[in-house]
């Protein structure tokens, strides 16, 4: 008889992730390092999908902020990632929304550095100029495609898993996915139309 | 991928950020971890209180408005009464009207009746 072998099922995640929240709903710190060093790359990717780059770090912030302050009436009938997704997708809308509504500059300033600082060290002009063209595209979508399409795009999420996340049917995340895709290729013509085939 | 949107989207996806982690963990000191979870709980702790309370008010005014009800039907009963004399407080003086045209003021009371005799004939003044 060969050694027992032990598989980590659903059930026994499920338990762990609720261990896990109990302990940092009580104040353990570890508890909540281990929540996002666990999701904040996630969250990170998500909310760069509604703010630019140089403001996702306090945008992230402010997600796992709420996601602390939910952690009481957290009951459990979602995953936690799932939920934390939510969160991020509502906290990443708002910040969307004051973004729009505070007068932005003309022009960037001419000591602006042209290449990205942080985690893209080397990222050249034309990837950081295609980005902001894509958040600006972003921008003129109404909120409900906005949200399909990040998760879609920036997390890779099946439209099950966005489903889960944003409380709506796989047909209607489909469905707004292809919509929103349509009103990408138009508000991104030029920079499509430019595109060379490979 | 044939598709020019397809292949834009596949290139403005984020890079894997290893370093997001520490940054949002810098920012969540132990003071504001406390004071947010203290505020969760009393968010959830007023959530909790807003609907007993709302069915409490609900049925204190049911049954006030009941009272009313029954108390402004009831014969005798301490709205009644007060409505009785709120009525009277308000009706024409009909007495004082019929008076002054002449008529006594018992013929006045029996012309207020209905199925009264018929009034007398006006005193003489």
């Amino acid at each position: 008889m060969g050694p027992a072998t032990t598989h980590a099922g659903p059930e026994s995640a499920t338990e762990a992730e609720a261990a896990l929240v109990a302990r940092a709903r009580s104040g353990d710190r570890a508890a909540l390092e281990a929540i996002v060093r666990a999701h904040a790359p996630a969250v990170q990717a998500i909310v760069q999908g509604y703010v630019e780059r140089g403001e996702a770090d306090d945008v992230a912030q402010e997600v796992f902020l709420r996601v602390v302050q939910g952690l009481p009436g957290f009951d459990g009938r979602a995953r936690l990632g799932t939920w934390i997704f939510r969160v991020a997708t509502n906290v990443g809308l708002n910040a969307a929304r004051s973004r729009r509504r505070k007068p932005r500059p003309a022009s960037l300033p001419e000591d602006a550095p042209l290449v990205a600082a942080g985690p893209e060290p080397g990222a050249n002009l034309d990837a950081r100029e295609e980005r902001a063209a894509f958040l600006r595209a972003l921008d003129a979508l109404p909120d409900e495609f906005r949200a399909v399409v990040v998760l879609r795009v920036h997390r890779g999420l099946s439209f099950e898993a966005i489903a889960e996340v944003l409380g709506i049917a796989r047909p209607t995340a489909e469905s707004r996915m292809a919509r929103a895709k349509d009103r990408l290729r138009g508000l991104l013509a030029p920079r499509l139309s430019s595109e060379v085939r490979p | 991928m044939t598709d020019p949107l397809d292949r834009l989207l596949a290139r403005v996806v984020p890079e894997p950020d290893d370093g997001a982690a520490d940054r949002v963990l810098a920012g969540l000191g132990p003071e504001r971890v406390a004071d947010a979870l203290a505020a969760g709980e009393l968010e959830r702790a007023a959530r909790r209180a807003l609907w007993p309370s709302g069915l409490l008010a609900l049925a204190g005014l049911l049954t006030l408005g009941g009272w009313a009800v029954v108390q402004a039907h009831r014969p005798g009963g301490h709205l009644a009464g007060h409505l009785h004399h709120a009525k009277q407080l308000h009706a024409p003086s009909e007495d004082h009207t019929l008076v002054l045209a002449g008529a006594s003021v018992r013929d006045a009371r029996r012309l207020a009746l209905p199925f009264a005799a018929a009034p007398s004939a006006p005193e003489k003044r």
